[in-house]
């Protein structure tokens, strides 16, 4: 009975903490697929890791690092795939509330451009903080001090040479020529005014650029189309000259319809590839160890991530432990009339051993299964980035006559790429044995890096 | 005579204290014998010693043909299976019932399974003349006669080699006081087919007197006298003559 | 001058009386630990004693943490909106009393009622045992007191106390919603949404890891006082004082350090 509301209470605190979770990460920007950018600011107060990121008010991705690159702050963020970033979009960075909390909106440009590739810097518009428009008023209001000053010396001092006191005092004149001027023409006035009215907005609306009939527009439209039909009738002229004499690839597909609608489809594929393949990041890795029971031991991995979450692992290890398997061979042999028969037994450790995982991650937690060491497990990572450190726990060789394979490891990072692994194996098992191995670790931006001096 | 217990040359040091002085007794197989003294002169700690409670600073234990002060704490706990042991308040676990109680070691040592400990329980009870009313009772339900009657079913639930009791009659009742010995009597008699040694601490004169066969003097942490019962009535030592006269009337 | 000597001769007396004894004390109490942490890897493995404390610590303590959660949650709400009316911040009302609450609050409050209530408890009960020499019985049993009692009680203060974090957590957030949004009029879905902004899973996690902390430490305190207990009546009301006491000092003390190393693990600030 007891066992049973012990049950009931676990389960009860576990949907408070499941509901609470659900209610702080529900909707949030923080899912879904997403494409890297970076951008430079020249300050990156208020801004912090997580920070969202606004298109047109609402959350479409949050920043994941902020570092400083020479005197300027190197922003990495990452946006909802779905939006398309172009090399015409805007970063803006606004200030919201009195606390100097800042926030980036994004603009997107043109769509009908091309999409911006990831990792490219996004153009910034520094304007607009809360502290620049207290700046600039705190300018205008200088400036506005200024001007009353002058005008109270004008208005109060008669000895001083003072322009305004001049202005203001012939303006006085000519008004008052002006209003007798007037007084007796009144009615003609109001009618002079009311025709210039009509003319004036007439041509206002000749020279509006946003009224499509207006003159202004037909000029430029007209101009325009001047100018292209003079550049499409020359090339038109030597490409039809080409064409007439068939020369050229050009000429030879375009007479030739199968071809050119062949090649159409291939460059569409080949974008279609191209693009999947760059939104695909790949981490590298190559450990070598030794194990005190068992020998040496060698990890080639690669991790591919379709998706920040989503991930591939495939990997060789060779090792001199591992399954077993066992081959019997007999040789017979004679010599001088008498057959000897040898029977030999030999066991073979596979020495070669394959991964290949599918894994999910989490936070900071990776959850994977598949083949591991060429049988069937399942295993979970830690990854404890600011430390550079991942620790893991693999199960996995249940067929073992020992008992399942429960290996834990921990990978510690040295510098830069060089990362240590202390391992732990067989855990369950009286068998238990300790690897300690040392290796390389490339993630994508190392390995776009070192492709990028190949291709220099 | 064969010894279940046998000590040589013991001598127990707590700091600046030395509470047993070069103690050498053969306790006898089979037979009831009683430790006696004055207050403070040494027998619980010496109890203690054959448990491996204590291990002594110097000289040489055997218990049951096992050197105990050389035994692991594992092997310890194994070798104290084959004892039992009766507190002076019985010591008994006070949120379980009689029956949790006395069934407690059964379910730790042995492979019974449910019906096979009830029907030991009340076996044990029977033994110790209790009925099964009292099988769902807490310890705070019980007179204090019943609690140590349910303590030495307790002890007695693992059929031990050595039966030991602490003071087992002090601040009793007559009545009382003659039901426990009879018990320890009839316990020490006829509960077990292997020999039972049942060894008994105690300053309870009169009783020791009925029941032990063989009694011993532990006076400022040595034996000064151990000899059977009857030898040691017309003892002439002038301590224990003391104490005889002072305690029989 | 031979009176003057006695005088410094008695102050050191004393002073490395108390240190010595501190010293043993820490000493014992590290015996204490490594005695549970070996036990509990030996069977046999007391799965039923476990989940019958667990159900003493975890069930019997909800109805008070559910209270006490309650109005804490409430009277910060109420308090904090009373801070950031002066600077119209009223919105964030919300995330300043869940982050406190899940950070700090629940973990602490939990666990000082637990010291409070179960730590005493188990003081108590391992001590009155003590002195009625029923751990005598079980030794000479050969039952190790330690496994039997001590670390079926450590486990279950360590389960127990995360699992009542959550709870604490939720009811003081259910009261701060009633207070702030039913009573002081705060727009729902703006605090909602300021909630989703500065709150994420590793604000739970630090909560969490804290509480888990807490329950071992409150279990082992509670534990070792009673196993310390000597004399009767006088001896257990000691130990129990003393459970409870130096459990509520050791979690205080602990929080902070805790803070400061799962800050720097969880969250980036720099600090």
């Amino acid at each position: 009975m007891k066992e049973i509301k012990v049950g009931l209470f676990t389960v009860l605190a576990l949907a408070c903490l499941a509901y609470m979770t659900m209610r702080v990460t529900a909707d949030n920007a923080m899912f879904g697929k997403f494409v890297r950018y970076k951008t430079l600011v020249n300050d990156a107060e208020g801004l912090f890791k997580k920070s969202l990121i606004r298109v047109a008010g609402i959350e479409a991705g949050y920043v994941e690092d902020i570092q400083l690159a020479d005197d300027k702050a190197l922003v990495t963020f990452v946006i909802q795939k779905r939006l398309k970033v172009t090399p015409d979009s805007i970063i803006k960075v606004k200030s919201v509330g009195f606390l100097g909390d800042r926030y980036i909106d994004l603009y997107l440009g043109n769509p009908n451009l091309e999409r911006l590739p990831k990792n490219s810097i996004i153009k910034v518009d520094e304007g607009g903080g809360l502290d620049k428009v207290t700046e600039s008023a705190g300018n205008s209001l200088e400036s506005l001090q200024e001007i009353m000053e002058k005008m109270k010396e004008a208005i109060q001092n008669d000895q001083t040479d003072n322009a305004l006191r001049d202005i203001v005092k012939d303006m006085r004149t000519t008004m008052q020529a002006l209003a007798k001027m007037t007084a007796g023409n009144q009615q003609a006035i109001s009618s002079i005014v009311k025709n210039l009215d009509v003319a004036t907005r007439g041509m206002g609306q000749q020279f509006d650029t946003n009224n499509p009939n207006s003159v202004l527009n037909k000029i430029s439209e007209l101009s325009d189309v001047i100018a292209n039909f003079k550049e499409a009738s020359n090339s038109i002229k030597e490409i039809m000259a080409h064409i007439n004499a068939g020369q050229g690839t050009v000429g030879k597909f375009l007479k030739d319809e199968e071809t050119e609608n062949q090649i159409t489809d291939t460059i569409a594929n080949v974008n279609k590839l191209v693009n999947r393949i760059n939104s695909i990041e790949a981490d590298l890795s190559i450990y070598s160890g030794y194990n005190n029971d068992h020998g040496s031991y060698t990890e080639f991995g690669m991790d591919l991530y379709p998706t920040p979450e989503r991930f591939y692992r495939i990997g060789v290890a060779v090792s001199d432990f591992g399954p077993e398997s066992k081959t019997e061979t007999r040789t017979k042999t004679t010599v001088a009339g008498t057959t000897t028969v040898v029977d030999k037994e030999e066991i073979d450790q596979n020495s070669l051993l394959v991964n290949a995982q599918i894994g999910r991650n989490f936070h900071n937690f990776g959850v994977r299964a598949g083949l591991i060491e060429t049988t069937g497990g399942a295993g979970v990572d830690y990854h404890l980035k600011k430390l550079g450190t991942k620790l893991s726990a693999d199960i996995f060789d249940f067929g073992n006559s020992n008992g399942a394979n429960l290996r834990i490891s921990s990978d510690v990072r040295v510098w830069n790429v060089v990362y240590g692994r202390a391992t732990l194996e067989d855990t369950l098992n009286d068998s238990r044995s300790f690897t300690g191995s040392v290796g390389l670790r490339f993630s994508d931006e190392d390995l776009a890096s070192f492709l990028g001096l190949f291709a220099r | 005579m064969k010894s279940a217990i046998s000590c040589k040359n013991i001598i127990k040091r707590f700091g600046e204290h030395t509470i047993l002085k070069n103690l050498s007794i053969e306790i006898p197989k089979g037979k009831i014998t009683t430790i006696l003294g004055y207050s403070g002169a040494g027998k619980s700690t010496l109890m203690k010693h054959f448990l491996g409670l204590v291990k002594p600073t110097q000289g040489s234990l055997t218990v049951l043909d096992q050197n105990v002060p050389t035994l692991s704490d594992d092997e310890l706990r194994k070798f104290r299976k084959r004892f039992g042991m009766l507190f002076q308040y019985a010591a008994l676990f006070d949120s379980l019932t009689t029956y949790e109680n006395i069934a407690f070691p059964l379910k730790e040592f042995t492979d019974l399974n449910k019906n096979e400990i009830l029907e030991r329980v009340k076996e044990l009870l029977t033994a110790v003349g209790l009925n099964e009313d009292s099988l769902y009772k807490l310890p705070s339900e019980l007179s204090g006669g019943m609690r140590k009657r349910v303590g030495l079913a307790r002890a007695l639930a693992l059929k031990p080699e050595i039966l030991l009791y602490d003071e087992p009659t002090t601040g009793l009742d007559p009545i009382t006081t003659k039901m426990v010995n009879d018990l320890i009597t009839t316990t020490g008699r006829t509960e077990n087919t292997t020999e039972l040694t049942s060894v008994i601490i105690s300053h309870d004169i009169q009783a020791t007197l009925k029941i032990s066969d063989y009694i011993a003097f532990l006076e400022k942490g040595e034996i000064i006298e151990f000899s059977p019962t009857e030898e040691f009535k017309n003892t002439t030592h002038p301590t224990i003559r003391k104490f005889l006269d002072l305690t029989t009337h | 001058m031979l009176a003057i000597k006695n005088v410094f001769n008695k102050f050191f007396e004393i002073v490395g009386e108390n240190v010595l004894s501190k010293l043993e004390g820490i000493g014992s109490f590290a015996t204490h630990f490594f005695s549970i942490m070996y036990w509990t890897f030996k069977s046999p493995y007391r799965i039923k004693l476990f989940i019958d404390q667990l159900y003493f610590i975890g069930n019997k303590s909800l109805f008070i943490v559910a209270l006490t959660s309650l109005f804490s949650g409430m009277v910060i709400t109420y308090q904090t909106y009373i801070g950031m009316k002066v600077m119209g911040a009223y919105t964030l009302v919300g995330p300043i009393v869940v982050l406190t609450i899940a950070k700090e609050l629940a973990p602490v409050f939990s666990a000082i009622i637990v010291t409070g209530r179960c730590g005493a408890a188990m003081a108590a009960e391992i001590g009155t045992m003590k002195v009625t020499e029923q751990i005598d019985a079980l030794e000479v049993m050969g039952i190790s007191s330690r496994q039997y009692l001590g670390v079926p009680r450590v486990w279950a203060t360590m389960v127990a106390l995360p699992l009542l974090n959550l709870v604490f957590l939720f009811v003081a957030n259910v009261g701060s919603w009633f207070v702030g949004v039913e009573l002081l009029g705060i727009e729902e879905a703006k605090y909602y949404a300021k909630l989703k902004e500065f709150v994420d899973f590793n604000v739970l996690l630090e909560g969490l890891i804290k509480a888990g902390v807490f329950g071992y430490i409150v279990g082992l305190i509670g534990t070792y006082h009673g196993f310390k207990v000597q004399g009767g009546a006088e001896g257990v009301g000691k130990g129990t004082n003393a459970a409870v006491v130096w459990g509520m000092i050791v979690i205080l003390i602990l929080d902070y350090f805790l803070t400061s190393l799962l800050v720097r693990l969880l969250y980036d600030y720099g600090v």
